[in-house]
């Protein structure tokens, strides 16, 4: 997939585990797993925004586009 | 249970019966057309070497062909029904749109045409063993085809590519975060 997840990287410099995100977004460690290995096929607005509130970035600093 | 389920729980019921009785004149019919397709042939070549034996039957091939018709139905219903049979069953787990629902349309598609067609083709053979046998056809047991039967492999067929679009986009939904 051109499009790729770094939700590892950024949940690493932030110091945040994946239960944790997964508490304060409200969406399953399930879900989240999927979005960080890279199965997921879209990600909802609103999801993208709470993550972003919670790990305080840009959504671009966690999608990148590859060729 | 949602009336949905329940509307799948009655219909699962009544494929089960159609299923049941299916298989058994599935099995009767076969039986009775194997036996009739080589009962004919053999009193026609007896009756040719003037061998003169009372098989205590008066078959023509037009009966063959009639009760090979029956049979073909028969095998039609009994994959039909059952397939639709697992359909009701995703339909009452909550899942329906799944690939295999697809196939299983798709399936139910291809049986009623080759049946159909399976239909027309015992015609001509079973005319041309009878006459290789010396065996009159007889009445009856013409070609006819049953378009009702086309439509319904087409609205299967439709019904299969709905069922892998909706697969397509309950997988979509599955992995939406």
């Amino acid at each position: 997939m051109a499009i790729n997840v770094k939700l590892d990287r950024i949940l690493l410099e932030r110091g945040m585990s994946l239960t944790e995100l997964s508490e304060k977004v409200g969406v399953t460690i399930a879900n989240l797993s999927i979005l960080k290995t890279g199965k997921a096929k879209a990600i909802r607005f609103s999801t993208l925004e709470a993550i972003c509130r919670e790990l305080d970035c840009q959504p671009g600093d966690i999608l990148s586009f590859d060729e | 249970m949602t009336s949905k389920n329940r509307l799948a729980g009655f219909m699962s019921v009544i494929l089960r019966i159609i299923y049941i009785i299916s298989l058994v004149a599935m099995v009767i019919l076969g039986i009775a057309s194997v036996v009739m397709f080589f009962a004919v042939p053999v009193e026609g070549i007896l009756d040719r070497i003037n061998v003169d034996v009372d098989l205590h039957h008066d078959f023509v091939m037009s009966d063959f062909v009639d009760v090979a018709k029956a049979f073909i139905t028969a095998v039609m219903f009994v994959v039909v029904s059952r397939c639709l049979m697992v359909v009701t069953q995703t339909i009452s787990d909550g899942t329906p749109f799944e690939y295999d629902n697809a196939d299983r349309f798709g399936i139910i598609a291809r049986v009623v045409v080759y049946a159909e067609l399976a239909k027309v083709a015992i015609v001509p053979f079973s005319a041309i063993v009878g006459g290789l046998m010396g065996v009159e056809y007889g009445e009856g047991g013409e070609i006819s085809l049953n378009l009702t039967n086309f439509l319904g492999a087409g609205i299967a067929l439709v019904l299969a590519e709905v069922f892998r679009e909706g697969a397509r986009l309950q997988e979509e939904q599955d992995l939406t975060v």
